[in-house]
């Protein structure tokens, strides 16, 4: 009898501990809100990541298996991009993957980054990395041989023509493990914010993504709402013209987006495109001559640097005003931008400064963090 | 009909061609003025509330006159370069300015990101001039005029290297800005750098016109030049400064516009059946202006927001034209 016993607590012990294990290898749900990019399909001890569109142009979306390392490759995904996680050693030549990747990741699991002088993380340009592309490059640029004898579980990068996707696809016959990560297609400022939970995936750090997001989202929208309370809309125009052109942001774009939640009237808000417009200088000054402010105003320091690459700047009333704002608050001597690095996690941050420069008496101790305002009409 | 009155009724037909099209471009654009308001505003009436008054005054104006000395330097220059050469393939960038141009602007945009329009034009300068002397040393140990030629279109290569060296190493942003400056453009010029342009442009036009009795001696050969007492050496040099003077000075502030300074000069050469240099240069550079005011109307195509590029436009629209010219005529393009 007690035999029988034993037998029977010993059968429900190892049932118990087989559930514990197979609870354990199920991956946790990952829930997006925002992003459009991707998707993710939990599994047993592994996640299918599907992104949809890897550079601006694809019609075939790219699907990884992300795989625990001590499982093997379930038959019926051996034909997809196989990353096994958590992944140890991380490259990225993607600049906007880098922020996440700091959040995220433990220091040592960075072991090179391409582009290093575009950094702007004092952190991170303080470990001495090895340098896969000289130009933050994209898969025609990348040193192959430098990537190989680095032997990383990941490597994240962009690409943007069909030449340079064709070339990632040669560096993954080489057995170099890359992931194309379009975060920049994304149209809104929270959808981009959102791919933090992409990176989190690789490193399984879901819980940690999911919980920071949560709070970027949460404060975002609780800025945006105190900005809709204004009922003034000011006008803003932005960039500045290259050649005699003006590159204007695309209705839909990610600056476009940021200046309608901080409560006000983008001036190119009906052309339906993401990225920059090329539009007649005197298109703008048809549209923008009497806007209330001017922001994003290239690599400016000063209203005099503007005067002085084209005099013509000085007709618009913003100028005239000293209402003009740049968003170069904080780059390196080499030109790095924490704007479009840090900023990319942190769109709450941005819409922060955007809405104590649009109404400040809305957050009247707000001081600016990625935008500067710019001053001094005349040289020293 | 006479000569001297053919030639007369070509300026003059030019000259009205450039008026209309002057007037058409002050009138149409990506904003639409109507013509009575264009004349209301230039006399100092209204315009302001709109903003008219800054397009006429600040946008077009400027653009017109750009465009007609921009033209007409590049025209000339390349007139220059094709009787110096006796080569119709020969233009105003033959010497390398351009490529010097484009490593002085490439230096200034990739590697300090500097836009500033009189910064670019300086650096813009400075990379022709240093190409400029370079092709002087070379002009005065070379006998051959061929010899030359090869030379400066070997040197044009090696800096078009190096650029191509620097824009490998930039980021995306200050690349894109360089391609911007690659395509030329009339657009970025203002009244105040037309003041360094127009008096360039004319010490150029001026020292063109008072070698032209030289480069109708050139046209006939070196050695009979020679032996007509042009001493070859001198025009040389000359020829070289001029044309880094117009074809320098146009660069630094448009851009390398492409395509007038070859096709222009084949244009007139064509249409007065004239190899006379006295004639040829104020043709080319009347000519020339109103060609390049004419592209740069196509490329603000009036009633829409966009831009076309310059280059685009002047090779496009004006390669098959000169395709046509030149099959048309018995003489299939000669110099001379």
């Amino acid at each position: 009898m007690i035999k029988t016993i034993k037998q029977l607590l010993f059968i429900v012990v190892l049932l118990l501990f087989s559930c514990a294990t197979v609870s354990c290898a199920e991956f946790s749900q990952v829930e997006l809100d925002y992003a459009r990019g991707f998707n993710v399909e939990e599994g047993n001890g592994y996640y299918v990541v599907t992104v949809y569109r890897p550079w601006g142009d694809s019609v075939e979306p790219e699907s990884y298996l992300l795989i625990d390392r001590d499982k093997p490759i379930p038959l019926e995904y051996k034909n997809l991009h196989v990353i096994k996680i958590p992944v140890e050693r991380i490259v990225t030549a993607s600049m906007t993957m880098l922020p996440f990747i700091e959040k995220l990741a433990p220091q040592e699991a960075l072991v090179a980054v391409g582009g290093k002088r575009y950094v702007y993380s004092e952190k991170i340009r303080n470990m001495d990395l090895p340098d896969v592309a000289s130009d933050a490059g994209s898969g025609l640029r990348l040193d192959i041989e430098k990537l190989l004898a680095l032997q990383p579980d990941v490597v994240f990068i962009y690409t943007y023509t069909a030449a340079e996707k064709e070339s990632v696809d040669r560096l993954r016959k080489l057995g170099i493990p890359i992931v194309i990560a379009s975060d920049y297609l994304e149209e809104t400022p929270l959808g981009v914010a959102e791919w933090i939970k992409f990176v989190s995936l690789f490193l399984g750090k879901e819980k940690e993504a999911q919980s920071f997001f949560s709070e970027i989202a949460e404060s975002y929208i609780s800025l945006k709402s105190l900005a809709s309370q204004s009922s003034d809309r000011p006008t803003v125009m932005v960039n500045a013209a290259i050649g005699g052109t003006w590159y204007v942001s695309g209705g839909q774009s990610w600056p476009a987006h940021l200046i309608r939640d901080a409560g006000a009237c983008y001036l190119w808000s009906e052309v339906e495109k993401r990225g920059s417009v090329p539009i007649d200088f005197e298109k703008v000054v048809e549209r923008a001559l009497n806007s209330n402010f001017w922001i994003n105003t290239s690599t400016w320091q000063s209203l005099a640097e503007g005067e002085n690459e084209d005099s013509r700047y000085t007709i618009f009333r913003p100028f005239k005003e000293e209402r003009v704002y740049n968003n170069n608050a904080r780059v390196t001597s080499e030109g790095a931008n924490d704007y479009y690095q840090q900023g990319i996690m942190r769109p709450d941050l941005i819409l922060k400064d955007l809405i104590s420069i649009f109404h400040p008496d809305l957050l009247p101790t707000h001081s600016l963090y990625f935008y500067r305002h710019l001053e001094e009409r005349s040289f020293p | 009909m006479k000569r001297s009155s053919f030639v007369s009724i070509f300026f003059l037909s030019v000259f009205f061609t450039g008026c209309i099209v002057a007037i058409l471009s002050l009138s149409l654009g990506s904003v639409s003025i109507p013509l009575r308001d264009v004349i209301r505003v230039l006399l100092g009436d209204g315009g302001v509330e709109n903003g008219w008054k800054i397009i006429l005054f600040e946008l077009r104006l400027p653009r017109i006159c750009t465009s007609l000395v921009a033209g007409g330097a590049l025209s000339v220059a390349g007139l220059g370069m094709q009787t110096l050469f006796q080569n119709p393939l020969a233009g105003p960038f033959v010497l390398g300015i351009n490529a010097g141009a484009s490593l002085g602007v490439a230096l200034a945009t990739l590697l300090a990101g500097s836009l500033a329009s009189l910064g670019l034009a300086t650096s813009s300068w400075l990379g022709s001039t240093v190409v400029l002397i370079v092709m002087m040393g070379v002009a005065g140990k070379v006998k051959n005029n061929t010899t030359l030629l090869i030379l400066g279109l070997m040197i044009g290569y090696g800096v078009s290297a190096f650029v191509n060296v620097l824009i490998h190493f930039s980021s995306p942003e200050r690349i894109q800005q360089f391609i911007v400056w690659s395509f030329g453009s009339f657009s970025s010029v203002s009244w105040r750098q037309l003041l360094f342009l127009v008096p360039a442009a004319c010490v150029g036009f001026c020292a063109m016109l008072f070698f032209a009795k030289q480069l109708n001696a050139l046209l006939l050969g070196e050695a009979y030049a020679s032996t007509m007492g042009v001493s070859v050496y001198r025009v040389r040099l000359a020829l070289i400064v001029i044309t880094s003077l117009l074809a320098g000075s146009v660069t630094a502030f448009c851009g390398p516009v492409a395509f007038l300074g070859v096709a222009v000069p084949h244009l007139c050469r064509q249409a007065l059946k004239t190899g006379d240099h006295r004639i040829l240069i104020p043709a080319c550079a009347l000519s020339g202006g109103v060609l390049a005011l004419t592209a740069d109307f196509v490329a603000h195509m009036p009633g829409s927001a966009m831009v076309l590029p310059l280059n685009a436009v002047t090779s496009l629209v004006g390669a098959p034209v000169v395709i046509w010219i030149v099959l048309r005529s018995r003489r299939g393009g000669n110099v001379s």
